[in-house]
């Protein structure tokens, strides 16, 4: 439901000011059985460097690195470019919002989702009138 | 910029290397050689490197998220320098008797090793190499006996 309506709707789609290039970090997400876990490669990332959105279904995680390139020396071989990261998923399950918890270490951020409880089946008695 | 180079043009890939970057000072960071370069991000080399050099040294940057340093092998010869390591996936490791369902699995694991040939020879004492924030830099400085040397001429 929510995938369609992100096709249905490209001009949400944020656009970008400045040129630095934005990186699809590599994800890992695997589901235990009470939450769902994202690990993310952001090489360059501390702390205060990710943001973490959950809105509409959709978790946005984006890290924000400044490209450095070394004082006094020049690149003469290079592999890899400096940049933002940004990717974002829908979520399908029930999440319980107020519990996501993340954490950033050696350029790994891994977000746990808790599943919020299953709703109860509830019976509903019919009255005879 | 590029007369510091000419000393090192033993090899052929040395000229390459300063095509390269001629290329490159010529079209800025939107080359197509960036892009090129970009692209390569896609590929299955891990880790990614960069490779900065001044007169006295080379600095070597790897994009190594989610390692422990000490997994981290460095071993330099002359004038080659080769990085291996293991990065272990720590879900395997904590939860093997809990149930887990993978949704993606993008992030590589296991056994690495790359090797790089730098444009002189090291000291390989005063290597020095620093982990932080999943990026890996080696400073590796040129060694003594190949920097240029000024001839001083006395008047017999």
């Amino acid at each position: 439901m929510t995938n369609e309506m992100a096709k249905k709707n490209p001009a949400q789609e944020i656009e970008r000011t400045h040129t630095t290039p934005v990186f699809n970090p590599s994800v890992d997400i695997y589901e235990k059985e009470n939450e769902l876990v994202f690990v993310v490669d952001m090489p360059g990332v501390t702390e205060k460097d990710v943001n973490i959105q959950f809105e509409n279904w959709i978790l946005t995680i984006t890290g924000h690195v400044e490209p450095k390139p070394l004082e006094g020396h020049r690149l003469f071989y290079g592999e890899y470019k400096e940049g933002d990261y940004r990717r974002s998923f829908s979520i399908p399950e029930e999440i319980d919002v107020e519990k996501i918890e993340a954490s950033v270490k050696n350029g790994v951020v891994s977000i746990v989702l808790p599943k919020s409880p299953k709703p109860q089946a509830r019976k509903i008695p019919v009255k005879i009138s | 910029m590029t007369k510091g180079l000419k000393n090192w043009n033993e090899f052929p890939w040395k000229d390459m290397n300063r095509v390269l970057s001629e290329m490159n000072e010529m079209f800025g960071e939107y080359s197509p050689l960036n892009y090129a370069l970009q692209g390569m991000r896609s590929n299955q080399e891990f880790p990614l490197v960069n490779m900065w050099s001044n007169e006295d040294q080379v600095v070597l940057t790897a994009e190594l998220p989610g390692i422990q340093p000490e997994e981290i092998g460095i071993n330099v010869l002359e004038d080659t320098i080769f990085i291996q390591g293991e990065r272990k996936n720590p879900v395997v490791e904590q939860d093997k008797e809990k149930k887990i369902t993978y949704h993606r699995q993008e992030r590589a694991s296991g056994k690495f090793k790359r090797g790089f040939q730098l444009p002189f020879r090291v000291e390989t004492d005063k290597v020095t190499a620093k982990y932080e924030n999943g990026i890996l830099k080696i400073a590796l400085p040129r060694s003594e006996k190949e920097k240029p040397k000024q001839i001083k001429v006395s008047i017999s």
